[in-house]
C-alpha cells in the first residue's frame, strides 16, 4: 500500500511539473502566428465542440485536456472564451471509451515522452523548434503522471479494504455517490471508474442503481480533484480549471438529485431513460456515464452566456498576465498598415512607461504606494516586446510602400532600444535594491541616481509622445555623454568620508555604469525619434 | 517647502526653503507658474537640499513656459550636492545656473 501511495506522490509530481512546463515553454514560444491558428481552429463554438470532443475521446482524461488548455491560455496562445467550450466538450469525449474500449494511448503518450526527452537531451531539432518539442515533452509528463496516478489505484477491487468498504456500504446509494467521489480523487479517470462501478454490479456487489450513484459522484470528484490540481494556478489559467471544476460537479449534483426525484415520484428520468434504450445491464450503466457527461456539457451551455465574466470575478488575472498582454495591438490593424503602425507606436510609449514603473519601486517617495513589481514589470514589458516585434515582422511582410517600410524600420529599432532599456533598468532596480539591503549607506548619492534616471525616461516618454522637435532636443541635450562627471563622483565616493566594503564599491560601480548605459540608450531613443519623425514628414509631403 | 517671494531690480526671485518633492513641487508649481508671462524670474536654491523627479518636472515645464513666452529663468546659489545632482541628470545644459544668483541678476 505504501509503494502505491508513493507511486501516485510521484505521478502527482510528474503531473504538476508537466503543467507547469506547457506553460513555461509555450509562454517562451510567442507565435502569434501558432496563436491566430489556434484561435482558427477554435473559431465557432461548434467547432470547438468538435474539437473538445475528439480530444477528450483520444486524451481519455478531461482533466488532461483542461490542464493542456490552461497551458495554451497561460502561454497567450488562446483566450480563455474560445477554451472553454473545448474543455466542456471533451467531458463527453470521454464517454466514448466507456462504450468503446480501445487503443492503448499510454504507449503513444510513453512514446511522446521518450522521443521528445531525448530530443531535448541531444539538443536534435532546431532552436526554433525546441520550445515546442519542450512543450510536448511537458505533455507527455502530465500524461505519464495521469497514468502513474492511474496505475497506482488501478487494482483497487483486488484490495481486502476495498471489498470490506464494499460491505459495508452495501445497499446504500448515496454511500456509493460519496465513494465515486472520493475514488474520483485517488483515480485520475473518470471512465476507469466507470468500468470498476459496471463491473461491480455485474459481479453482484452493487446494484444497478448504486453503480451509476457511484458514477455520479464521479462529476463531483472531478470537480475537488480539478480544484485542487489547479490550487498552484493563479488568474486566468485557473478560470478554466475552475470552469471544469463547476460544471462537473453541477453534473453530479444534478444527476443526484434527479436519481432521488425518480425515487421518490416514480417519474422516468435518467434511469428510466436508460432502461428504455436498452435491456442491456452492462450498457445501461454506459447510458449513465453518457448522461452524466452530457449533464456537464449541458451546464456548461447553460453557463455559457456568462462564464467568461463570472470566471474573470472568480480568479481575476494577476497583475503580469494582465500587463503582459498588448494594450493596442490587434491582428484587425494589420488590414491598415499606416494604422498599425500608430498601434505599435502607443505600445510602445506604454512600454517606456513601465520602465517609470520599475524605478518606481525603489524611488523614495513612490516605492511605498508601488503596487506592481519591479520584476513583473520587467517581464511584461519583454512579453508585450515579443508580441510588438511579431507585429512588426508581420508588418514588414506585407506590401508596403517605400515611407511605410522605413517607419517599420525605425519602429524596429526603438523597440530594441526599448528592450535594451528594459534590461538595464531592471538590473539597475536589482542592484540599487542590493545596495539598500547591505550595510547603511549615505543613500543621497544613489538616490540621485533613480530620480536624475525617472527624470530622463519621463523626458524621453515627452519626446517619443509629442515628437516635438523642442522636447526631442531637451532629451537630446539631457542625455550628452557626461563619462567624466561619472568617473569624478565615482572617485569622490570612493575618497569619501564614509568607508565601503568590497560588496558596497562592486554595487556603487555597477550601478553607476549601469545609469550611464541607460543614459546612451535613451540619447539613441532620441536619435531613433528623429528618424521616426523624419519617416512620418516624409509620408505626410508624399 | 516654504516658498517667499521678493524683487531684485526687474527679476521676481522665489526664495524656496526645503525639498523639492511630490509635495514640494506642487507647491512650487502654484508659486511659480503665475508668475511665467513672459518676464524675468529667478529661484534662490540656497536652502534647498533635496531635488525629485518631480521637482525637476516642474522646473522642466516652467523653463519651456518661459522659453516660448520670451521671459528669462534663472536658477542660483545651489549647494554642491544640488548642483551635482543638475549634473547627473543632465539639467546643467537646460537650465541657466547662477552659482552666486544676486551677482548673476546685477550683471
Amino acid at each position: 500500500m505504501t509503494e502505491l501511495f508513493a507511486l501516485f506522490l510521484a505521478g502527482l509530481a510528474l503531473f504538476f511539473h508537466g503543467v507547469g512546463g506547457i506553460r513555461s515553454h509555450l509562454n517562451g514560444l510567442g507565435s502569434r502566428r501558432l496563436r491566430k491558428q489556434l484561435s482558427r481552429w477554435a473559431r465557432h463554438p461548434v467547432l470547438a465542440g468538435a474539437w473538445g470532443f475528439l480530444f477528450g475521446a483520444i486524451t481519455q482524461s478531461s482533466t488532461a485536456v483542461a490542464f493542456i488548455l490552461t497551458g495554451l491560455v497561460s502561454g497567450g496562445l488562446m483566450t480563455t472564451a474560445r477554451a472553454l467550450p473545448i474543455v466542456a466538450w471533451a467531458n463527453l469525449g470521454t464517454a466514448v471509451l466507456v462504450f468503446f474500449v480501445s487503443f492503448n494511448l499510454h504507449l503513444a503518450f510513453l512514446y511522446v515522452l521518450g522521443v521528445s526527452g531525448l530530443a531535448l537531451a541531444f539538443n536534435v531539432g532546431a532552436a526554433r523548434f525546441r520550445p515546442v518539442i519542450a512543450a510536448l515533452f511537458s505533455v507527455g509528463l502530465l500524461f505519464f503522471g495521469l497514468q502513474m496516478m492511474k496505475s497506482a489505484f488501478a487494482p483497487l477491487s483486488g484490495f481486502a479494504w476495498f471489498g470490506d468498504l464494499v460491505a459495508f456500504i452495501h445497499g446504500s446509494v448515496l454511500a456509493t455517490f460519496v465513494l465515486g467521489m472520493l475514488l474520483r480523487l485517488l483515480v485520475q479517470s473518470s471512465s476507469a471508474i466507470a468500468v470498476i462501478a459496471i463491473a461491480l454490479a455485474h459481479g453482484g456487489l452493487f446494484s444497478g442503481e448504486q453503480a451509476a450513484m457511484m458514477m455520479y459522484g464521479t462529476g463531483v470528484g472531478v470537480g475537488l480533484s480539478v480544484f485542487l490540481l489547479s490550487s498552484n494556478l493563479r488568474g486566468v489559467p485557473r478560470q478554466l480549471a475552475l470552469y471544469q471544476a463547476v460544471i462537473n460537479g453541477a453534473s453530479g449534483l444534478t444527476l443526484c438529485a434527479l436519481f432521488y426525484v425518480e425515487k421518490l415520484t416514480g417519474v422516468p428520468l435518467a434511469i428510466g431513460l436508460a432502461e428504455r434504450l436498452t435491456s442491456d445491464d452492462s450498457l445501461r450503466l454506459a447510458f449513465a456515464f453518457l448522461f452524466l457527461q452530457s449533464t456537464a456539457v449541458c451546464a456548461a451551455l447553460l453557463f455559457s452566456r456568462f462564464a467568461v465574466q463570472w470566471l474573470e470575478k472568480l480568479s481575476p488575472p494577476t497583475d503580469e498576465q494582465d500587463l503582459s498582454r498588448p494594450r493596442f495591438l490587434s491582428d484587425e490593424a494589420l488590414a491598415d498598415p499606416e494604422s498599425a503602425l500608430d498601434l505599435v507606436e502607443k505600445e510602445q510609449l506604454h512600454l517606456l512607461g513601465h520602465l517609470n514603473g520599475q524605478l518606481a519601486t525603489v524611488r523614495e517617495e513612490t516605492a511605498s504606494s508601488a503596487t506592481v513589481s519591479a520584476e513583473v514589470l520587467h517581464r511584461a514589458v519583454a512579453a508585450v516586446g515579443a508580441e510588438v516585434e511579431v507585429f512588426l515582422r508581420e508588418l514588414a511582410g506585407l506590401e508596403v510602400d517605400h515611407q511605410t517600410s522605413r517607419r517599420v524600420l525605425a519602429l524596429e529599432r526603438r523597440l530594441a532600444l526599448i528592450g535594451s532599456l528594459n534590461d538595464t533598468v531592471h538590473a539597475f532596480v536589482e542592484t540599487f535594491t542590493r545596495l539598500r539591503a547591505g550595510p547603511p549607506l549615505d543613500g543621497t548619492f544613489v538616490d540621485n541616481l533613480a530620480e536624475s534616471l525617472n527624470t530622463l525616461i519621463l523626458s524621453a516618454l515627452d519626446a517619443a509622445g509629442s515628437g516635438d522637435p523642442g522636447d526631442i532636443d531637451l532629451l537630446l541635450r539631457m542625455t550628452a555623454d557626461r563619462g567624466d562627471l561619472m568617473e569624478r563622483l565615482r572617485r569622490n565616493l570612493l575618497a569619501g568620508p564614509q568607508p565601503l566594503d568590497h560588496h558596497q564599491k562592486s554595487h556603487l560601480f555597477y550601478l553607476t555604469s549601469l545609469f550611464e548605459r541607460a543614459v546612451w540608450l535613451l540619447r539613441q531613443l532620441g536619435v531613433a525619434q528623429q528618424s521616426l519623425d523624419a519617416s512620418s514628414a516624409t509620408d505626410t509631403k508624399s | 517647502m516654504n516658498i517667499t517671494t521678493s524683487a531684485h531690480g526687474d527679476w521676481t526671485v522665489l526664495n524656496l526653503d526645503g525639498k523639492i518633492d511630490n509635495a514640494g513641487s506642487e507647491a512650487l508649481k502654484s508659486a511659480l507658474f503665475p508668475l511665467l508671462t513672459g518676464g524675468n524670474v529667478a529661484l534662490d536654491f540656497a536652502r534647498i537640499e533635496y531635488v525629485t523627479s518631480s521637482g525637476f518636472r516642474v522646473l522642466l515645464q516652467a523653463e519651456k513656459e518661459q522659453r516660448a513666452k520670451g521671459g528669462r529663468l534663472v536658477l542660483g546659489n545651489m549647494m554642491p550636492s544640488v548642483s551635482n545632482f543638475f549634473e547627473i541628470a543632465g539639467l546643467h545644459t537646460v537650465f541657466k545656473i547662477a552659482p552666486d544668483l544676486r551677482a548673476a541678476l546685477d550683471a
